[in-house]
C-alpha cells in the first residue's frame, strides 16, 4: 500500500501559468491545442505542479484568477525518462514527481530530474529545453483544465 | 504552386505599402527584398508581398511587446526579456521572413516568448512538426520536434545562416 507521500502513476497534477499577452503561449493549430514550451519555465529546472487529489478544484492551483491551468499525469512525466531524444552518451536521466508540501500550497509538488540539469554548459540547457517540450506535448493532449482568459 | 496551409487573410485588396507599414518597420526592412511598391510587378504579386509585410509588421509589434514584460512575467520567476536577445530575434526574423517571401511559403506567426533567463523563444507548429529557436544575444539554438504517432523525436543544434533555409523547408513542407 502506498503512503500519502508516494505518488502513483495514475495521479494527476495541475500546472498553472500566467499569460502576459494572448496567443503567445497557445493556439489551436490543425485541430490540436499547441502549448508553448515556456509554460514549464523554471529557474531551478524543477517545475512546480499541484497534486490534483489534494485539491477540491483546479481553481485552487491558480495563484491568480487569470491563470490558465493544464494537467499532466505522473506516468507521463516518468515515461519521458525513456525518450530516445533525451538520451545522452554520458548521462541518463530519470524524471519524476515528488510531493513537496508548502504551508501556503498544501498540494505543491515538483517535477524532478536525476541527476539534475546544470546551469551550464549549453548542452545541458538543450536537454532541459527538450524536456520542457516533451512536458508540453504530454499536457496538450489533455486540453485545458482552465482555459486562459483573453486579455 | 502555393504551398499548402491556411492562414487568415490579413488584407483583402491592394493598398499602398505606406498605409500598412510604419516608418520604423519600413526602415528596418530597407535591405529586405520586398521593401518598396516600385519593386514589385502585378497586383497579385503586390497583394502577396503586402500580406507578408503585414505579417512582418505584426511580428515586430509582438516582439516589441516583450519590452513591457517584467521580471516574473509568467509567475514562475522568469527574467525580464533581454534587450540584446530581442534585437537578435528581430535580425533572425528578418532573415526568416525574407526566405518566406522568396519561396512563396504561406506563413504562420510563431509563439513569441522568453526562457527563464530572458532569452527569446520563437516556436512554430506545422502539423506534427515544431521548430523552436532559442535566441540569445550571440547565438541561436534550434530544436526540431516531430511528433508522429505520439512518439516525439527532437533534434537540437546551433543554427547557422546556411542551415536556416533547410530548417524552414522541413518545418513548412516536411522535407
Amino acid at each position: 500500500m502506498m503512503t500519502p507521500l508516494e505518488i502513483g502513476n495514475d495521479e494527476w497534477f495541475y500546472r498553472p501559468f500566467q499569460i502576459p499577452d494572448p496567443n503567445h503561449h497557445y493556439e489551436v493549430i490543425d485541430g490540436m491545442l499547441r502549448l508553448s514550451r515556456g509554460i514549464w519555465n523554471d529557474r531551478t529546472y524543477t517545475p512546480s505542479v499541484d497534486r490534483a487529489l489534494l485539491l477540491f478544484s483546479p481553481q485552487e492551483a491558480q495563484f491568480d484568477s487569470t491563470n490558465a491551468v493544464v494537467k499532466i499525469q505522473a506516468k507521463e512525466v516518468r515515461a519521458i525518462s525513456g525518450n530516445a531524444s533525451l538520451a545522452d552518451s554520458n548521462t541518463s536521466r530519470a524524471h519524476d514527481i515528488i510531493f513537496d508540501k508548502k504551508e501556503d500550497r498544501p498540494a505543491h509538488s515538483l517535477i524532478t530530474t536525476t541527476p539534475p540539469f546544470a546551469d551550464k554548459p549549453t548542452a545541458e540547457k538543450k536537454k532541459w529545453k527538450e524536456f520542457q517540450r516533451l512536458l508540453s506535448l504530454a499536457a496538450e493532449k489533455h486540453g485545458w483544465v482552465i482555459a486562459p482568459q483573453e486579455v | 504552386m502555393r504551398q499548402a496551409l491556411a492562414l487568415q487573410p490579413i488584407v483583402s485588396g491592394y493598398t499602398p505599402l505606406s498605409s500598412v507599414c510604419s516608418d520604423r518597420v519600413r526602415a528596418f526592412l530597407r535591405p529586405f527584398a520586398v521593401s518598396a511598391d516600385s519593386e514589385i510587378g502585378n497586383t497579385d504579386e503586390k497583394m502577396k508581398r503586402q500580406k507578408i509585410l503585414a505579417e512582418w509588421h505584426q511580428f515586430i509589434d509582438e516582439i516589441n511587446l516583450l519590452h513591457s514584460w517584467t521580471r516574473n512575467w509568467d509567475g514562475n520567476g522568469s527574467a525580464k526579456p533581454k534587450s540584446v536577445s530581442i534585437k537578435n530575434a528581430k535580425n533572425w526574423g528578418r532573415k526568416i521572413y525574407s526566405l518566406v517571401a522568396q519561396h512563396d511559403y504561406e506563413w504562420r506567426k510563431p509563439f513569441i516568448s522568453t526562457d527563464e533567463e530572458g532569452d527569446l523563444v520563437l516556436e512554430w507548429w506545422y502539423k506534427d512538426r515544431n521548430l523552436t529557436l532559442d535566441i540569445s544575444g550571440n547565438e541561436v539554438i534550434f530544436s526540431e520536434t516531430r511528433n508522429a504517432d505520439n512518439s516525439p523525436k527532437i533534434t537540437t543544434g546551433i543554427l547557422t545562416n546556411t542551415a536556416l533555409p533547410s530548417k524552414l523547408r522541413w518545418l513548412i513542407l516536411g522535407v
